[in-house]
């Protein structure tokens, strides 16, 4: 019994001690970059403005907030121009990537608007899908600051 | 200061105890003598009296002295590293009896060790019906740590995470809100008023003589906060004469393995100082400590300071009665480094995370914490079959969260007593009766203005029926928040040991309970743009724990102790993420069921001077509400120890794997490892000096344990002792 142990501890250390060492530098990120082009005057009371990648088109008020990344990284001012952008993404399909304009408030719907989104290239119209590999670049579109929809656009009733 | 700590004692309580007729009459007697090893070095070990659990150490000399009731004394005594040696003495009043005994060397103890903790009185170790971890002051000492969660977290079936200590699982990681294990600080409930967290610095490690890890359900005596076990901080006897006890600290943290996640043009630093005094005599001791340190800390925006001071004092009042004061207080000042950076958060130089540096939106996030205890105990021993325990406490917290844009503040204090009896009816039969009181409350810009009032009365006998010995008993928690109605929590346990020929089997099963916290009611803030908003209605969590255990001596080298254990977990309170509203709410919504099983191994496989050990943990958890995992628990967690002596040099080393948890909340995208974790070290012990060695994190593993938070890189650390 007695050199049961000596043999018994080093195979577990040795079973157990591997020769990696934990998390390494990454610097294949999967991401969406793009440039977004500013359209109209910024609206008085803009608190932020960010953009957001949606695995599934939200069909709920609970999906609104299924998105990544989180938190949302917001855009630097000023909101002129045009822009780079780069949101960290894990890999996967994304059916929506949109920029969501907040007013000064709580995060609430009341307080979101559509601002823009990436379109489909082959049918502009439509929402453009997007799989992300590794770094996708050439994800560009508008925010038009004229024209942007509430959440009650894509998920109704809106109230009276 | 002692007015004050004995103002809160009922004085016509104190009377009774202290005025017991025919004790006053009594004169304890003395055994005094030396401890050597078999080749004639002095020890420094531990003299305990059996019977009240009074101790006493012997001095660097291998010098002690110990004072004990008139009559039949067992008296215990024992060194790390050396086979324990039971004396039974019988002394007559006013006696003064010397006593010298020679230890022999052998690497796994074989007596059994003497705890407190599990049935709120002295027992031995085989005799708990709960597994019970203990960590003695040399095993402390030889690891070289110098905090007391580094002490507790190598426990078997420990594992911290971010400072939040989990039992075979038991919390999780809920950011420091509402531990489901409760600390003591010998025998007082420490956990804070207003969050039901764990402050680990309250106490400087240097006053822990030993830590006692109970597992599993401990309602049935400790009421709120028990759902997953109990960690009792018992702090060092004050022996006999002069002493004094000086400590050095001085750390290196290494630098990120990689140039790419530099953070800074300089080695971080850590480096503290403690210094103790005691004086004691037959009748009076007293301690006193001070001390503080400063850390440069591993990653960005990590820089901590920290001070402290605490002293206890000892009255003994007459023969079998002590009265015990003690208190500390620590201030820290810290930044907070909050999550690490990814892509676009800061300078990532390209990279999709840099785990050293932390998100721009947390910079200059820092904190003032301060918190502090007082207590006083009466402890009286009316005969040989009844003692008596009468205690006050006070603990409070308070911090200031500086942030940008928004700061938060709160004072908190924990008011707390208890009267416990624990009696011997008959032969073989002991058991133990109490009333416990506490009162919390909390000021503060997010929790409120709000307190809370716990009663209990509990009760548990235990007897021996043949070879074996049953325990039952049960606590009736009465808990009213702001003044408003009761409401009562039960907790049973039953349970039993069955002694065989070299092993010991014990079955238990007891109901846990966890009430919420004020912060968990009350709390109102926000976070990440969501509203946090509060939960009156919350009501307290609940647990059925079952073990059966067993603790077997193979032979002279090896021995084992293996327990399965099953909790159910009803309404466990979690944040509740409602989207529609974008609010955050404490619910009761989690059902949960935590299966495994807990196995040690001691041996010294080669020579007596060469000791390893080996625990496992298997966790099988479940979110039953979820089918799914349950989020920050291990399915394998794995401890590695061995230690080789020779004369007055060791060496050793700590190893650490815990599995990748299945399931993260918040960022569950992330990219997470399992943890392996190699500390190394180094003694040197000659006379009153000691110089220690340690390497933590050795292999400089990088992983973490709780989302985008970098646990601990490697770090050197070098510390001298000089005691007198």
């Amino acid at each position: 019994m007695r050199a049961r142990p000596s043999h018994l501890v080093p195979l577990a250390l040795v079973s157990v001690l591997r020769c990696d060492q934990g998390l390494q530098p990454t610097p294949q990120a999967t991401s969406i970059s793009g440039t977004v082009t500013f359209a109209g005057a910024e609206p008085a009371g803009t608190e932020d403005v960010f953009i957001v990648a949606f695995r599934s088109f939200p069909k709920t008020t609970a999906d609104l907030y299924s998105f990544v990344p989180f938190p949302p990284q917001s855009l630097r001012r000023p909101f002129t121009g045009s822009l780079s952008y780069t949101i960290a993404v894990p890999s996967g399909r994304y059916e929506w990537v949109v920029a969501v304009w907040k007013q000064q408030g709580p995060l609430v719907e009341a307080n979101l608007r559509e601002a823009g989104f990436y379109h489909d290239p082959a049918n502009p119209p439509q929402r453009g899908v997007v799989v992300v590999n590794g770094p996708l670049k050439g994800i560009d579109f508008v925010i038009d600051f004229d024209n942007m929809h509430p959440v009650c656009t894509y998920i109704p009733p809106c109230p009276p | 200061v002692k007015r004050r700590l004995a103002l809160p004692l009922p004085l016509p309580l104190l009377a009774a105890l202290l005025a017991v007729p025919e004790l006053t009459a009594q004169r304890s007697a003395v055994v005094y003598g030396s401890i050597r090893d078999s080749g004639g070095q002095p020890l420094r070990a531990t003299v305990t009296d059996i019977g009240s659990g009074l101790r006493s150490f012997a001095d660097n000399q291998g010098r002690y002295r110990l004072s004990v009731a008139p009559g039949k004394t067992v008296v215990r005594i024992a060194h790390i590293g050396y086979a324990s040696v039971l004396d039974t003495l019988t002394l007559g009043a006013a006696d003064s009896v010397e006593r010298n005994y020679f230890l022999r060397p052998t690497a796994v103890e074989l007596q059994p060790y003497i705890v407190v903790t599990a049935a709120k009185r002295s027992q031995l170790l085989d005799q708990a019906v709960t597994s019970v971890a203990v960590l003695e002051q040399p095993d402390i000492a030889r690891r070289a740590i110098t905090t007391v969660d580094e002490a507790v977290d190598k426990a078997p079936g420990v594992q911290f995470l971010n400072g939040q200590v989990n039992i075979r699982g038991s919390t999780g990681y809920v950011q420091g809100l509402g531990s489901r294990v409760l600390l003591l600080v010998d025998g007082v409930p420490a956990n804070q008023g207003d969050r039901g967290g764990i402050n680990w610095d309250l106490v400087p490690l240097d006053r822990v003589e030993r830590v006692e890890v109970v597992k599993g359900a401990g309602s049935s005596l400790y009421g709120s906060a028990a759902l997953g076990g109990v960690v009792n901080l018992i702090t060092r006897e004050i022996p006999l004469g002069f002493h004094a006890r000086v400590r050095a600290t001085g750390s290196l943290f290494g630098n990120p393995p990689h140039d790419i996640w530099r953070f800074r043009d300089y080695t971080g630093a850590r480096e503290g100082i403690d210094v103790t005094g005691s004086y004691g005599t037959d009748m009076f001791k007293g301690s006193y400590s001070a001390g503080g340190w400063h850390s440069d800390g591993y990653r960005e925006q990590d820089r901590q300071d920290h001070w402290q001071t605490g002293g206890k004092a000892e009255w003994r009042a007459a023969p079998g009665t002590v009265v015990t004061g003690a208190g500390s207080w620590a201030s820290d000042q810290y930044q907070v480094p909050l999550r690490w950076c990814v892509r676009g958060r800061c300078d990532d130089r390209g990279q999709a995370y840099q785990p050293f540096r932390i998100d721009t939106s947390g910079l200059g996030s820092h904190t003032r914490s301060d918190k502090g205890y007082l207590t006083a105990s009466l402890d009286r021993a009316t005969s040989p079959r009844v003692a008596l325990h009468a205690r006050a406490s006070w603990l409070r917290t308070h911090f200031i969260d500086f942030q940008p844009g928004n700061n938060d503040a709160g004072v908190a204090n924990r008011v707390g007593a208890e009267l416990r009896g624990n009696l011997s009816p008959t032969s073989g039969q002991d058991v133990t009766v109490g009333a416990e009181g506490a009162r919390s409350d909390v000021t503060s810009d997010i929790f409120g203005n709000h307190s809370q009032t716990e009663l209990a009365a509990y009760g548990e006998s235990e007897r021996g029926v043949g070879p074996a010995r049953l325990t039952a008993g049960a606590r009736i928690d009465y808990l009213a928040v702001d003044g408003g109605s009761l409401s009562a929590v039960v907790s049973p346990r039953v349970g039993g040991v069955l002694p065989t020929a070299r092993a010991t089997w014990r079955v238990s099963i007891g109901r846990g309970f966890r009430a919420p916290s004020l912060a968990e009611r009350f709390v109102s803030t926000t976070v990440s743009g969501l509203t946090v908003i509060p939960n009156p209605g919350l009501t307290p969590e609940t647990a059925w724990s079952f073990e059966l255990g067993n603790a077997t001596r193979w032979s002279g080298a090896l021995r084992s102790d293996v327990a399965l254990f099953w909790t159910e977990a009803y309404d466990l309170i979690e944040p509740h993420v409602d989207t529609t509203l974008a609010q955050i709410q404490f619910r009761n919504v989690a059902r949960a069921r935590l299966v495994g099983l807990d196995l040690a191994l001691g041996a010294s496989p080669l020579t007596p001077q060469l000791t390893t050990s080996l625990a496992y943990t298997f966790l099988y958890s479940r979110d039953l509400a979820l089918d799914s995992a349950l989020a920050f628990r291990p399915t394998h967690l794995l401890t590695l120890t061995a230690d080789y002596h020779w004369r007055a040099f060791g060496v050793g080393g700590d190893f650490r794997y815990s599995s990748r948890f299945e399931r993260v909340e918040l960022y569950p995208d992330d990219p997470r490892v399992d943890a392996e974790v190699l500390d190394l070290r180094a003694s040197w012990e000659q006379g009153p000096l000691a110089a220690r060695v340690l390497v933590t994190n050795a292999l400089d593993y990088i992983y973490n344990l709780v989302p985008r938070t970098l646990a601990p890189v490697r770090t050197l650390s070098v510390t001298l002792t000089w005691t007198y």
